[in-house]
């Protein structure tokens, strides 16, 4: 899978969904959500970022391996 | 609300009859229809003069010549009755089963525009409003949209006083209620809401009442303006208030503890909650033998599974899922399709579209035509697009299998046509694996959706088997002993204790 | 009764194809190869307890909020450290289903689809269904059990012809140190998922039992997988243990007669509808610690960006698919610290505090003990 299929896929998703959901909330006057909802959105396009970008993100896998290498030395 | 027909509170300026008719004329000025006759009692000792005023068209002369005009002219009136001569006319002279007295120019107005006679008297600020309503309405026929073979066949018609008492005459007990409501506000329509009340759900009907009241609309021609006022899910195009036209079915949606809503001027009453298992029963399935009725519903619910994901279902296999079909049915569709140009997707959602068109101007042809355009449609678009290789063969195929088993369930039209294209959309996108996920997707929907409070489908409250005899077979009616929980207040439908009658 | 309630039968099949979710395609097998049975029955043994333990835990406070009852029983800074552990792991948890399911679909049935868009779109799906409430999902379920049993039943029928009574010897033969791995990979997943399944239950109407309830999804997921295990043993063989997806390859042998060759179809549709449900499942539980976290009354605004955040977990997973068969086979060990020993903790603290709770009490005012007279 290259990465800019990843891009095109992902981004009109994630746009959409967002905002969607922001709106509702701001529809609703529940500012309260905010707290949690932007914060994950922004983690979530920084971490698409790296991944259109090629960035050498270590994975979820290789961080455990590492976990575990601490353990069973 | 500051409109120009608002005249709440007005009354009529004096006792002076002169002055009254002018009044009057003013408001009607322009309408040439309105009839002003004047008439003047010279029995008595002093000449007394009334005027009637009605709109030509709306009335029975009949009965204006002969209950009104005639007694008013022959009846001997004492002398200087004043304000009191109104209530003698009214009291006995008149020979009209309805007759109000009134002073408001609102209900006067209202009553002349609906048929009503007003009559005024000289010397009397009151006027009366009689009862002769004569205009000329449709007989009362079977509905074209919901035929029976074996069974009544009265529908509705356009008045609601008729199709009150063609309601009534099937339920005769004090126990149904009648209560009007008016919509509009220029049309000024009648409404009537039906109910059992001793079997009713009285939160659906406090819920329908408190929706009603928030309408603020223009005009109300047709029930359709209620429906999308009132709706659970605006935007849904899930049906979630039942129509129909055929006083029966409303009879029996009634004993089973729903409200009707009835307007004036149009045959389509309301019924409310409208589950989703009611787009599958027809009226006949009551009045033949059970077995077929539920060979007659089964048939149906598999006719719109078809209809839904045939063209879904051709498309993500040819395209996606090659290897599951048997492989003389491959090579057969394989070469139906050479020489074809489009994409297969492109295919179906052509000649989807076409039968669409077929479909809808068929509808509204008079006779002759409306045969032309069938055989047209056969020949020209399915024959000749085929051997022009436009589409291939087992396409037409599977889309004429959409349109017949989509014209078998005729409620679930508009659904049925949105969802198909969507699911078409889903099974290009991820083949089989796209229509399953488009399925999950409308039963999401309809699972979530409410009609007044009552969830729209079957599976929700389970327990008893009695809640399930009318849903996917119809069981035999001496098996019917009580009514689904959550439809009514009142479970005991009948008393025989389900046993077979013998 | 409430038009949100939960009833006890939906729940148990939203359990059912909680539990049946991911091992249906994979099969399930371990290194103690046709032993794996046996493991299976073992782990069913061991989760009885563990799904006690969750309806004490349930059971510990009315209101029957998981993550609330963890905060109430363990304090507020340990129990939230807690339920931030939980809510990590079900994400992590989601993100891994959700990528072996698409790795599936991709590497069987459609090669050229990319994996992210199988799971953007059961994401979407997932996400709107979630968005119409819990009870959309649990009546989903049981709708669908009825099609995932008929399903499992019409593959092992048909299947009969190919089967070899002799692949399942020798019996029991297996070193007892690869039993104990398999016993234990087999009772981690997917039996110990079921923390993640407790969430639901504050869902369930109030005159539902809950130890029943789960028990017997429990063990009718117990029944399916195992049905399926053998099925695969049976037709399959060695070759068992040495093919990824197990039973897609088990089905792929039936053949009736010359016209219905390929009927992974139905293998197809049961995969892509537990997927669905424990997608489901496990959003719905980050969502509702993520809520207990944050202090939120409803969890439905919170739904889309957990959904997006486990949506960009999913290729963060794994580089290449071999790290992914490494990470499954290994979840187990990093997963059972959260899945048994957390769950076990928090009770032991809940009732210990009940205890003295009670001890407490009667020291108050005397209750006199003839209030109820016949």
């Amino acid at each position: 899978m290259t990465d800019l299929e990843y891009f095109m896929i992902f981004s009109p998703t994630f746009l959409i969904l967002a905002w969607l959901n922001l709106r509702k909330t701001y529809q609703l006057r529940q500012f309260q959500y905010y707290m949690v909802q932007i914060p994950i959105f922004v983690i979530v396009l920084v971490f698409n970022f790296l991944i259109v970008f090629e960035v050498p993100v270590p994975s979820i896998s290789s961080l455990l391996l590492k976990l575990l290498s601490h353990f069973v030395k | 609300m500051n409109t120009s027909d608002s005249f709440a509170g007005a009354k009529l300026p004096s006792d002076r009859i002169e002055q009254n008719i002018r009044y009057l004329r003013d408001l009607f000025t322009d309408d040439e229809t309105l009839i002003f006759r004047r008439l003047v009692n010279e029995k008595g000792k002093q000449p007394l003069r009334f005027c009637l005023i009605y709109a030509d068209g709306m009335v029975n002369n009949r009965l204006i010549n002969q209950d009104v005009i005639r007694p008013v002219l022959e009846f001997l009136f004492k002398p200087d009755e004043g304000e009191a001569l109104i209530d003698t006319v009214q009291l006995q002279a008149m020979f009209s089963n309805d007759a109000k007295k009134t002073d408001s120019v609102e209900e006067l107005i209202q009553g002349i525009v609906y048929g009503d006679t007003v009559l005024l008297a000289e010397g009397c600020q009151q006027a009366l409003i009689l009862n002769t309503k004569g205009f000329t309405l449709r007989s009362i026929a079977e509905p074209e949209s919901e035929r029976v073979i074996c069974g009544p066949r009265e529908g509705f018609n356009e008045s609601i006083l008729t199709n009150l008492s063609l309601l009534r005459r099937k339920i005769r007990t004090q126990d149904l209620k009648f209560k009007f409501l008016t919509f509009g506000r220029r049309t000024k329509t009648k409404a009537c809401i039906c109910y059992m009340d001793s079997i009713v759900n009285h939160n659906v009907l406090t819920e329908l009442e408190r929706r009603l009241e928030k309408i603020d609309i223009d005009g109300m021609l047709d029930t359709n303006y209620i429906t999308e006022n009132i709706k659970d899910a605006s935007y849904s195009a899930v049906k979630t208030i039942g129509t129909t036209e055929r006083p029966d079915v409303v009879a029996a949606k009634l004993l089973e503890g729903r409200v009707a809503l009835i307007l004036d001027g149009t045959p389509v009453a309301l019924t409310v909650p409208y589950l989703f298992i009611e787009h599958f029963q027809a009226d006949e399935d009551y009045y033949i033998n059970y077995v077929f009725s539920s060979i007659d519903r089964v048939l149906r619910f598999v006719a719109f599974m078809l209809s839904l994901i045939s063209p879904a279902v051709y498309v993500a296999m040819v395209t996606f899922h090659q290897e599951m079909l048997p492989t003389p049915l491959l090579m057969s569709i394989f070469t139906s399709r050479q020489g074809v140009p489009f994409p297969t997707a492109l295919e179906v959602t052509m000649m989807l579209v076409v039968f669409e068109m077929l479909r809808e101007s068929g509808a509204r042809m008079p006779g002759i035509m409306g045969q032309t355009l069938s055989i047209v449609g056969a020949l020209v678009i399915g024959q000749a697009a085929v051997d022009a290789k436009i589409v291939s063969a087992p396409v037409v195929i599977v889309v004429a299998l959409t349109g017949i088993c989509g014209l078998m369930i005729t409620r679930l039209k508009g659904y049925l046509i949105i969802h198909r294209f969507f699911l078409l959309l889903c099974a290009c996108v991820l083949g089989l694996y796209g229509v399953l996920l488009g399925l999950l997707v409308l039963l999401s929907g309809l699972f979530g959706m409410t009609s007044f409070g009552i969830p729209i489908m079957p599976d929700v409250y389970t327990r008893g088997l009695q809640n399930y005899k009318d849903t996917y077979i119809r069981a035999p009616w001496w098996m019917m002993i009580k009514r689904p929980r959550f439809l009514s207040g009142n479970r005991v439908r009948q008393s025989g204790g389900g046993k077979k009658p013998q | 009764m409430n038009r949100t309630d939960i009833s006890a039968k939906q729940m148990e099949a939203t359990v059912v194809l909680f539990l049946v979710g991911s091992s249906l395609v994979t099969g399930g097998s371990t290194r103690a190869k046709q032993d794996t049975w046996f493991c299976i029955v073992a782990a069913m043994i061991l989760v009885i307890p563990m799904v006690w333990v969750h309806s004490e835990i349930l059971n510990l406070y009315p209101g029957r909020n998981y993550f609330e009852n963890i905060i109430c029983a363990a304090g507020r800074p340990a129990g939230t450290v807690i339920c931030v552990l939980i809510t990590l792991y079900a994400l992590v948890l989601g993100a891994v289903v959700l990528r072996n399911f698409s790795e599936f679909i991709h590497l069987v049935n459609m090669v050229e689809t990319p994996i992210i868009m199988i799971a953007v779109s059961v994401m979407v799906v997932v996400i709107y269904t979630l968005s119409n409430g819990l009870y959309v999902l649990a009546r989903i379920s049981k709708l669908m059990l009825l099609l995932l049993v008929v399903s499992v039943t019409v593959t092992i029928v048909l299947a009969y012809q190919n089967m070899d009574a002799s692949h399942l010897k020798p019996v029991l033969q297996s070193r007892p140190a690869d039993l104990l791995r398999g016993i234990v990979s087999s009772f981690s997943t997917p039996y110990c998922e079921i923390i993640l399944c407790a969430p639901m239950f504050g869902a369930m109407s109030r005159n539902a039992k809950i130890f029943p309830t789960f028990l017997k999804g429990v063990f009718f997921a117990f029944l399916i997988l195992l049905a399926a295990n053998i099925r695969n043993t049976l037709v399959l063989g060695y070759l068992d243990t040495t093919v990824n997806y197990s039973s897609y390859e088990a089905v792929s042998v039936i053949q009736i007669g010359e016209f219905f060759t390929r009927v992974e179809v139905l293998i197809g549709i049961t995969l892509l509808l537990a997927g669905f449900v424990k997608s489901g499942v496990i959003l719905f539980s980050t969502c509702e610690g993520l809520r207990k976290a944050a202090g939120y009354r409803d969890y439905e605004p919170i739904v889309v960006p957990v959904g997006v955040l486990t949506l960009t977990a999913v290729p963060l997973i794994s580089s290449n698919v071999s790290e992914l068969s490494w990470m499954i086979e290994h979840l187990p060990f990093y997963a059972l610290p959260v899945q048994v020993l957390l769950p076990v903790l928090v009770l032991v603290i809940g009732k210990g505090k009940k205890k003295l709770k009670q001890r407490k009490a009667p020291r108050q005012g005397q209750i006199p003990k003839k209030t109820k007279s016949a």
